[in-house]
């Protein structure tokens, strides 16, 4: 897995590449940890994400739950059809705000 | 890994690092037997959500290298599998159903791998035989004719 920064005006953009399980989720969940308290957004763009087990879903939790907490807005975007239904079947999709393209996410969290 | 006309057999150790393996082992078998994206998708997510617990919850501390086994049985419109572990005993069919509607601050944070393996798998048996976990479900494929 690699996460990729980007800047777009305030919003933190972070892009995720490849296989988020449960062998991987602890890296997101460092840099999702630390951004989420120290930035008024983030906008995680999955496009190029292959793969979500719950391990996956469970650091998104907590970065939810961490933002609400201390006002940091969260959006995802561009998620596969794969990853989608993962979010649908868990329930997921109701607790975030997931958006079609990085433009709407950004605007989500704006 | 043994691969024969259509199955497949998979011992993994009881290390997180062994589900890149798994992965690969499952979209090759996929792909060689003609099994559908989705439902490749979705064998995947559940064995990784098995072996992930098995793994992480299936051993005491310090217990050393175990074995993990994974069959993979193509059949005309399904694939069979099997997934035996000797760590202690724990039946998923008997797990409760996490609250997916649950709002994000009560929303729980386990539970949601046995809930993937009820969604999206048919035919769930469970025993406990010889000291091992044995745990078997089919993924039915879509037929000609039927949606994919």
């Amino acid at each position: 897995m690699q996460i990729s920064e980007a800047m777009d005006g305030e919003v933190l953009i972070l892009s995720v590449q490849g296989r988020l399980d449960s062998n991987t989720s602890k890296e997101l969940d460092e840099v999702l940890v630390q951004q989420i308290q120290s930035r008024p957004a983030v906008v995680l763009d999955f496009s190029s994400l292959e793969y979500i087990s719950s391990a996956g879903l469970r650091v998104l939790l907590k970065a939810a739950k961490q933002g609400r907490a201390g006002g940091g807005k969260l959006a995802l975007c561009c998620l596969s059809p794969h990853v989608r239904e993962v979010f649908d079947i868990s329930g997921f999709s109701s607790i975030f705000s997931i958006q079609n393209d990085r433009a709407a996410a950004v605007a989500a969290v704006s | 890994m043994i691969a024969t006309e259509s199955s497949l057999e998979l011992v993994l150790r009881n290390d997180l690092a062994e589900l890149d393996r798994l992965a690969a082992a499952v979209e090759d078998f996929c792909a060689d037997q003609g099994v559908p994206m989705q439902a490749a998708y979705h064998l995947n997510l559940v064995l990784d959500e098995l072996v992930t617990n098995i793994v992480s919850y299936g051993y005491d501390e310090g217990s050393g290298e175990r074995e993990i086994r994974i069959s993979l049985k193509r059949e005309p419109a399904a694939v069979q599998v099997g997934v035996e572990d000797d760590g202690r005993p724990f039946n998923p069919l008997e797990v409760a159903q996490p609250d997916v509607d649950a709002p994000v601050e009560t929303r729980p944070i386990g539970g949601l791998g046995v809930h993937f393996l009820r969604t999206l798998m048919d035919e769930l048996c469970y025993r406990r035989e010889n000291e091992r976990n044995k745990l078997c479900f089919k993924k039915p494929l879509p037929q000609d004719g039927a949606a994919a």
